[in-house]
């Protein structure tokens, strides 16, 4: 591990692997406003995530790591700085764009799995496609690549609730992954598992990582922060520390 | 396509995953929509459909007033006509292809099959011209329809039976067609089977079983027959015009004709002449064939239709909440599905398919509902009717109406949880289930309830309006007693009784009858009171100008009419057995006669007569009775006299023979009258056996009768103000239980801060409090303002009566406090330690 500190915005390049930058933040703030109390939440956020690179977000609870996943999930907007994807500006964007972007370039995995009871696993995994507007075919095709590679590919007439934790998880990384997103973002996948399941959700996350997938993830347990190539620790808002493994 | 299945399989899903909430759904829109299909049921059957005839686009009927039967005055908008004007028409205008007349009343026949020996059996029967089934373009299902050779003078007498009429009477045997029939005593020749499914040139109850020719009415009706009196105004005429021929033109023709014909009369009064010019007639669409019913329907149903719009809004209401409460419990997933990049419309469409899922079920159910409710409907509208062309059953129409609203129905209860839902934070995904959730759409649920009690304030101030305007009605001072009388109904010209045969039968009549054991009294008129029937005539009144246009009811009746029906007498003598033939002829008035034409004086001893000044002494007044009401219920007393039968002073118009034949015998009985109609129908048959009982029923479901409509229109609005009750009470149920519920956290501080149980239920109760108080606030002035156009239903109530408004709002608070309660009592039972663990 290589400890080192940033309280300036990095220079270009910085990042620690190789590849082109696919996500960058610019002074990134987030205040929220409860009736006359202001609530910063994030303080001056500068950010590069790098295509290929499996990075880990740190911190103490309350330090903002889920509010700077939320925006750079597109699930939130940052009140103040520039949120570049892919070399796009994304702060400008209307609701329905952010939202189409989301779909496309983010996959997600939720702590809590976040799979639909109602839905069995195929549907599930193929949520995120409809939404697309992909023909059904393709659809298949994916939805029955993406369970294979999570090994859930014998369970797609599944309820959620007919699973183990970990196998939801894992319903949950074939959805992430199955609209070849741009970057996978990760909060606290192992959080509701035993430390088994967690063990093979991550080693899951470095595999699909070692393959080409882009992962960000949040994480308090600094065991699975390790899985990740760069750690940056938050606190209070703001990135205190950086380091490499 | 693909994801539109998916939303539908999602949906299907949902549903069967709560049954019991898909069971309510559908349940209260099975009513709502049902309701809703009902009513359009008879929409479509009674305003909307043509005649079963071939392109009745092309019919036009000549005149557009529905007046009926015989006419014999200037009728300003023409309608009706006489067999003369009819030829005049026929033969003068020719835009017309086809132009076919037929009789506006009804003929009540006593048929018998050749070589049997029963008693005639009672029909009903119509004359028509020979072209008129070829003017509808139909042909017969068996033998063959009347021609225009049938309808020549000195045809033999032929006839066509219905296939109602032949199916259910005549067993289908097809050997009827060209055997002889006795109609009226005539002998007659059954020519074929008319289609099945045609029932003739109307909508009405009980059409007829038999049609013959205009040539044959006085073959069969003897002297009572219209054919030669120009005068008399007895034939409905439609026809079918020529391609290219213009309504406005025909029109124009047809009225110019009517106005030189009747400039040609020598009968016109000279008082009428200057009248001429103001005669009119109008051609219009005759697709649906005389419009009697659907001109006295078609306010009713206005009125139900707006009745059920509301239950099926009330409905709508209703759902939209159970579905915000639901929505809110899956909020969680609407954030998943917003963070996976789910476009807000898409969401929308992805909840409302499922509510028009739910619609189309609940629309599948209402149809079952629709065809009960419809065909009860008509049973209460057509009490005492034998038949009536008009089904229940779902038409094509009828289903697409439903197919329709549920879509509909779905879409407006579907919309606003949709939106609401849809109006999603997509980070909530990233929060665990629960935390951070905020309740959404309180404010929305709320109204939602407030709309339901303000719609069924209205619903239950109508219905209590209009039931005390039906009990005002049935409760009313008829001016007779209608309990203990029974009413049968004769026609003698149909026996064969000529009017100087007649004084031989009613000789018997009185006598025979009253000997039946049980009878206390029997007499017989020309009609009894509230039979539907009413014989009017302009009269001159001694003492008056004889250009003084008065007009009067008038009834013929026999010996102990009065004491038999419990008509009062008040001055003078009733008519009795002296009154003859050969004695002076007399008269009864009644008390608003006397009062309107002898305002100072007395009526006793005074004189009246018929139409022209030369008969103003032909009758004295004898006596006056107290006021009766004998055709409209709802209308104020008209001026009656009532004369004896068989007196005929001279220069009575020859018209008047007609009404020397009595229709109704009227018998006052101990006991249940209904339990003597076998043994009087034995007696009539041993005076004689052609005498045919028509109808019998007792006085007050005669009386009953006339109330159908408003007893239909007033039990199915308490029906629908019930519907709304119990739905708004369920609405009113749910807010409070899914309220109590959303605070059960809140609920538990306040109880550890020390609130008692008393304080939990006035927290609740005060919210409650404030719905059904805003809802009334908004509902009563809605209805007061609707009750206004109820004006022409409400009989001796008035539209803002404070005793209707009082009890409907009593009702509805004291429901909506009972449905209320349940939750409010849960909440006071809520633990504070439970509660505060409560997330």
């Amino acid at each position: 591990m290589e400890p080192t500190t940033q309280s300036k915005p990095p220079a270009p390049g910085n990042g620690g692997t190789n590849g082109h930058t696919l996500i960058h933040l610019d002074g990134v703030t987030k205040v929220f406003f409860t009736d006359e109390v202001e609530t910063h939440a994030l303080s001056g956020i500068y950010l590069d995530i790098r295509r290929g690179e499996y990075l880990s977000i740190s911190g103490p609870s309350g330090c903002g790591k889920s509010t700077l996943l939320s925006i750079l999930g597109l699930l939130d907007s940052p009140t103040d700085g520039k949120y570049t994807l892919n070399e796009s500006p994304l702060e400008a964007l209307s609701i329905s764009d952010r939202t189409r972007i989301r779909n496309r370039e983010i996959g997600f995995i939720f702590q809590a799995f976040n799979l639909i009871g109602d839905l069995t696993v195929y549907e599930n995994v193929e949520l995120p496609l409809t939404y697309r507007g992909m023909p059904g075919s393709e659809r298949r095709q994916r939805v029955q690549e993406a369970l294979e590679r999570v090994g859930m590919s014998h369970r797609v007439k599944h309820y959620p609730a007919q699973l183990s934790g970990g196998q939801q998880q894992r319903v949950a990384v074939a959805r992430a992954l199955v609209g070849k997103p741009s970057i996978m973002l990760a909060d606290e996948p192992t959080g509701n598992l035993d430390s088994k399941n967690g063990e093979a959700v991550m080693e899951l996350l470095r595999d699909l990582h070692r393959e080409g997938a882009t992962i960000c993830m949040v994480t308090h347990d600094p065991r699975y922060a390790d899985f990740a190539e760069r750690t940056v620790h938050l606190f209070d808002g703001r990135i205190v520390e950086e380091t490499r493994a | 396509m693909s994801t539109l299945f998916q939303d539908i399989r999602f949906g299907l899903r949902m549903l069967a995953k709560s049954p019991g909430f898909a069971a309510v759904v559908v349940l209260t829109l099975a009513i709502g929509i049902g309701a809703n299909t009902a009513i359009f049921t008879l929409v479509h059957a009674v305003m909307l459909k043509s005649l079963p005839v071939g392109n009745p686009g092309e019919l036009y009927r000549v005149g557009s007033d529905e007046n009926c039967c015989v006419i014999g005055d200037f009728q300003d908008n023409w309608g009706i006509y006489s067999y003369d004007l009819y030829k005049q028409f026929r033969d003068h205008t020719r835009e017309f292809s086809e132009l076919a007349a037929f009789e506006g009343g009804r003929d009540n026949l006593a048929v018998r099959r050749a070589g049997n020996s029963e008693a005639p059996q009672p029909y009903i029967g119509e004359f028509v011209s020979g072209n008129y089934f070829q003017m509808f373009g139909i042909g017969a299902f068996l033998g063959r329809l009347i021609n225009p050779d049938d309808d020549r003078p000195g045809a033999p007498p032929v006839a066509v039976m219905s296939y109602r009429a032949w199916q259910q009477n005549f067993g289908g045997d097809p050997g009827i067609v060209g055997s002889t029939v006795t109609i009226n005593t005539v002998p007659c020749t059954v020519a074929g089977i008319a289609p099945a499914g045609f029932y003739g040139d109307r909508l009405e109850s009980d059409p007829p079983h038999f049609w013959f020719p205009i040539m044959a009415e006085p073959i069969l009706r003897g002297r009572n027959s219209l054919l030669k009196h120009p005068e008399e105004n007895w034939l409905y005429v439609i026809g079918r015009l020529q391609p290219g021929a213009r309504v406005a033109t025909v029109q124009a023709k047809l009225t110019a004709q009517l106005q030189h014909w009747l400039a040609a009369q020598p009968n016109v009064e000279a008082s009428d002449r200057p009248n001429i010019p103001k005669q009119q007639i109008a051609l219009v669409p005759g697709g649906a064939g005389v419009q009697q019913l659907q001109y006295y329907a078609k306010d009713g149903l206005r009125l139900l239709a707006v009745l059920s719009g509301l239950v099926l809004l009330i409905a709508c209401a209703n759902i939209a909440n159970l579905l915000l409460a639901r929505a809110a419990a899956r909020h969680g997933e609407t954030a998943i599905r917003a963070a996976l990049g789910a476009a807000r419309w898409r969401m929308i469409r992805q909840m409302v398919t499922e509510s028009v899922l739910l619609a189309l079920l609940g629309g599948a159910a209402g149809i079952y509902v629709a065809y009960g409710v419809a065909g009860a409907i008509i049973t209460m509208a057509f009490q005492g009717a034998r038949y009536v062309p008009i089904s229940a059953a779902p038409s094509n129409a009828v289903l697409g109406f439903a197919l329709l609203l549920s879509v509909l129905t779905g879409i407006v209860f579907g919309a606003a949880p949709a939106w609401f839902n849809s109006r999603v934070d997509p980070a909530e995904a990233l929060r665990s289930a629960g935390r951070g959730m905020v309740e959404r759409g309180a404010l929305t649920r709320r109204s939602l309830v407030v709309v339901q009690v303000a719609l069924s304030a209205i619903l239950l101030i109508g219905a209590g309006l209009l039931t005390r305007s039906l009990r005002n009605l049935e409760d009313q001072q008829f001016g007779f007693a209608p309990e203990g009388k029974l009413i049968v109904r004769i026609n003698p010209a149909l026996a064969g009784y000529t009017p100087e045969k007649l004084g031989a039968l009613y000789q018997q009549l009185e006598p025979r009858l009253r000997l039946i054991p049980g009878v206390l009294s029997a007499a017989y008129s020309q009609y009894s009171p509230m039979q539907g029937a009413n014989w009017e005539d302009s009269i001159q009144v001694e003492g008056h100008p004889p250009d003084e246009r008065i007009y009067a009811s008038f009834v013929r009746v026999s010996p102990h009419y009065f004491e038999t029906i419990g008509t009062p007498l008040l001055r003078g003598r009733v008519i009795g057995e002296q009154d003859t033939p050969t004695s002076p002829a007399v008269a009864v008035v009644s008390e608003a006669f006397a009062r309107k034409y002898f305002p100072k004086d007395d009526p006793i001893g005074r004189h009246f007569g018929l139409e022209t000044p030369a008969n103003v002494r032909n009758y004295e007044i004898v006596g006056v009775v107290a006021d009766a009401k004998y055709a409209d219920p709802h209308a104020p007393v008209h001026p009656f006299f009532f004369l004896p039968f068989l007196q005929s002073p001279k220069g009575e118009p020859d018209y008047m023979v007609r009404s020397q034949y009595a229709g109704a015998i009227e018998l006052r009985v101990a006991g249940k009258p209904e339990n003597l109609q076998a043994v009087v129908r034995r007696t009539l048959a041993d005076i004689n056996p052609d005498l045919t009982v028509l109808d019998m029923m007792s006085l007050e479901e005669q009386v009953g009768r006339q109330f159908n409509e408003e007893r239909l229109i007033s039990q199915l609005t308490a029906l629908f103000g019930l519907v709304a009750l119990i739905l708004a009470c369920v609405g009113l149920y749910g807010v409070t239980a899914f309220t109590v519920a959303r605070r059960t956290n809140e609920i538990g501080i306040r109880r550890a801060l020390g609130a008692d149980r008393r304080s939990v239920l006035s927290l609740v109760m005060r919210g409650v409090a404030w719905q059904v108080g805003l809802g009334l606030v908004l509902g009563i002035p809605l209805a007061l303002a609707g009750a206004k156009f109820l004006g022409s239903e409400l009989y001796a109530v008035r539209s803002y009566d404070p005793l209707v408004v009082a009890g409907a709002a009593m009702v509805l608070i004291a429901c909506t406090i009972v449905a209320s309660l349940v939750p409010a009592r849960r909440a006071t039972k809520i633990d504070p330690m439970v509660a505060l663990r409560y997330e």
